[in-house]
């Protein structure tokens, strides 16, 4: 007997491996389908929840060393904030003249260090006994030069700068005295990039620029407490900052949610 | 894709047929391998999140540790007399383990009030996210109790300067200080300061100098004796290292410097008050605040340093030698010869006793003296964040 070749298959065998196929597809489709969505879902998820965390880092670094009861909120509302941020900081070694302007020799405790045109806060002793005495003056650097360690124990190079000083005189400045820079900025949410809100910074009449985003729309709050924990629109009496960010997105989860998430932290202003 | 089919029968060989080609297997495997790598990347994505979150827990916790470290050591573990001691601009550098963080502080003096403390802390012990590090900084001020006299001899009343008595103002450093008295200045005041001069009286071999000799202050009175800054005299009391009498007149024999067994200052013997003769002495830095309820006549000699807080009289009858600040609510008085007082003397005399220095007793204004009795006692000194500003997060700034 021969053997009897089979060529092709019957139409009941097509229609089941095409029924069988099309179902397994779709399961297959409906796998990646859901695998992307949760993919790019968690994607944007994890992106926004560093944007958040990022943000958190900058404005936790910058609002915590202000000083409101010396006047360092200069405005405050639900969503923008304008601080004097400290920036570079030294130590007075010695007092060399006094007034109208004085120059001062301090160990530079920071990177960059003081510079020409820098305004600058420095701490006048007046009466060493006294602490209630105590007053932080302003006054602008005219001059910086660049020097040796004021001690030869002392790692940090010294600058020596001369000040022009309003109020108190260079003979109430004395070795010891900490001095520091600031800048004046505005924290809040700024239209930039790509049609997006961004966490911005700008210093008073300029340009905003952006920090970290995007954000949601209404991506920044602000909401202030005093030393008691109760809520303040008085700037000197604030203690604490609390901030609330926010990222959102067109997407929608697995569930049909609209992709969004907030944090939330309190700032215990330390000066 | 080739399939085997076995044909039994007589005569039969397995053969191999043309293959019923199929996509199935091939697409699971295509889907499957999408899937696999999809997992992958949500996986690494979730990975890498986790691991910026511990590192961000790590870098908090290295920032709170530094903190607690400033605050630790300027707080109950702040040691006058080590860190009044510091050389100026001579950082010293103390390590410790605070929970999983090592910790490094500088403790820079700037000046004689004045003290920049540096907490490095970098966590340990956290496998590998053990590394994360952060730098804070902190200006610090000496506050102290009120207490540098204006004169050698601060009083009101009749006083008389008499025998051999000598009170000076000049600014004078114990000879025995050397060094310790460097970053103290010159402060020459007046030998006495009294609310009427002119019952300020001597005798013919007496001296008394200062700048001037003798000063009138009308302002003098009993709260010159009893407040002094924030602080007022029922606080010095019940800040007290010792305690000695009961109301009366207490009579102290001897005052010396008393060591352990083990060649420490004992401190808590009530007549050790500090060694004020020589720098070497373990308790050569123990300078107590010594309070005395009632009056006292301290005989037969002595030595002591600090602060000595007399309710009633004072009568010291000879060989007695304080380096320090004596407040006295009653009479200040001294008989014999080898009475000396270097720092300075208030006496309130509240009732206006005649008190009268007779015999060799010597009284003289010293700043060093009298200020290292209240910046090394630490219940008159402490450590307090300058106005305002004194925080400095120093990792921000890349110092």
């Amino acid at each position: 007997m021969s053997v009897m070749k089979k060529n092709g298959f019957t139409l009941a065998e097509l229609l089941i491996v095409a029924m069988i196929g099309a179902v397994v597809m779709g399961a297959i489709y409906a796998v990646l389908i859901t695998n992307q969505r949760t993919y790019t879902v968690e994607n944007v998820r994890v992106r926004g929840t560093q944007s958040m965390r990022a943000g958190m880092d900058i404005l936790f670094a910058e609002l915590r060393e202000i000083s409101p009861a010396e006047g360092d909120l200069l405005g405050m509302s639900g969503d923008t904030i304008l601080v004097r941020v400290p920036r570079e900081f030294g130590i007075v070694c010695s007092v060399t003249s006094s007034l109208p302007s004085y120059q001062v020799r301090v160990a530079k405790l920071s990177d960059e260090g003081f510079a020409v045109g820098d305004s600058v806060f420095i701490l006048a002793d007046v009466d060493t006994l006294q602490m209630n005495d105590d007053v932080w003056v302003t006054a602008r650097v005219s001059a910086a030069t660049t020097g040796g360690p004021c001690d030869a124990a002392l790692s940090d190079s010294s600058q020596t700068l001369t000040l022009t000083a309003s109020g108190h005189a260079g003979d109430t400045v004395f070795p010891g005295a900490p001095i520091r820079s600031f800048t004046r900025y505005y924290y809040g949410t700024a239209y930039l990039y790509y049609g997006q809100y961004f966490l911005s910074r700008w210093e008073p009449g300029g340009y905003p620029e952006g920090l970290v985003g995007p954000l949601a729309t209404d991506g920044l709050d602000f909401t202030y407490y005093d030393a008691d924990g109760n809520t303040t629109t008085t700037a000197e009496d604030v203690r604490q900052i609390e901030v609330k960010l926010r990222v959102e997105s067109e997407l929608r989860d697995a569930m049909g949610s609209q992709v969004k998430d907030s944090m939330t932290t309190r700032i215990y202003t330390r000066n | 894709m080739n399939t085997i089919r076995t044909h039994t029968g007589q005569g039969a060989k397995p053969t191999v047929e043309a293959g019923e080609g199929g996509f199935v297997l091939a697409a699971a495997a295509f889907g499957l391998m999408v899937v696999i790598v999809l997992v992958t990347g949500g996986f690494f994505m979730a990975r890498q999140e986790a691991r910026v979150g511990v590192a961000n827990v790590q870098a908090y916790d290295a920032f709170y540790s530094a903190e607690r470290a400033l605050a630790e050591l300027s707080g109950a573990n702040w040691d006058p007399s080590t860190y009044s001691a510091l050389t100026l601009m001579q950082p010293r550098t103390l390590y410790d383990t605070v929970d999983d963080a090592a910790i490094e502080i500088d403790i820079t003096r700037f000046s004689q009030r004045l003290y920049y403390l540096e907490a490095t802390a970098t966590m340990i012990n956290r496998g590998e996210f053990s590394g994360a590090s952060r730098k804070v900084g902190m200006m610090y001020k000496l506050f102290s109790a009120d207490l540098l006299p204006p004169a050698a001899l601060t009083t009101r009343g009749p006083t008389e300067i008499r025998g051999s008595a000598e009170v000076h103002g000049s600014d004078t450093n114990p000879s025995q200080w050397g060094a310790l008295c460097a970053d103290y200045g010159n402060d020459d005041k007046p030998g006495i300061l009294s609310d009427d001069t002119t019952q300020v009286s001597g005798g013919n071999n007496h001296t008394l100098t200062g700048n001037p000799a003798v000063e009138q202050d009308t302002t003098i009175n009993d709260s010159t004796f009893l407040k002094f800054g924030d602080v007022e005299w029922a606080q010095l009391v019940a800040m007290a290292d010792k305690t000695i009498g009961s109301g009366g007149t207490t009579v102290i024999s001897e005052s010396a410097p008393v060591l352990n067994g083990d060649g420490t200052c004992n401190e808590s013997a009530i007549y050790n008050w500090g060694d004020p003769t020589s720098a070497s002495n373990p308790c050569s830095d123990y300078f107590p605040l010594v309070y005395i309820n009632g009056s006292a006549r301290i005989q037969s000699g002595g030595v002591g340093q600090g602060v000595l807080l007399v309710d009633g009289t004072l009568d010291l009858r000879g060989n007695f030698v304080w380096h320090g600040v004596v407040i006295v609510q009653g009479t200040f008085e001294t008989q014999g010869s080898g009475n000396r007082v270097l720092g300075g003397v208030m006496a309130s005399n509240a009732d206006f006793d005649a008190q009268s220095l007779v015999g060799g007793s010597v009284v003289t204004n010293s700043t060093c003296a009298a200020s290292r009795a209240i910046l090394e006692n630490s219940a008159l000194t402490r450590v307090i964040p300058v106005a305002n500003r004194s925080w400095v997060d120093i990792s921000a700034i890349g110092g």
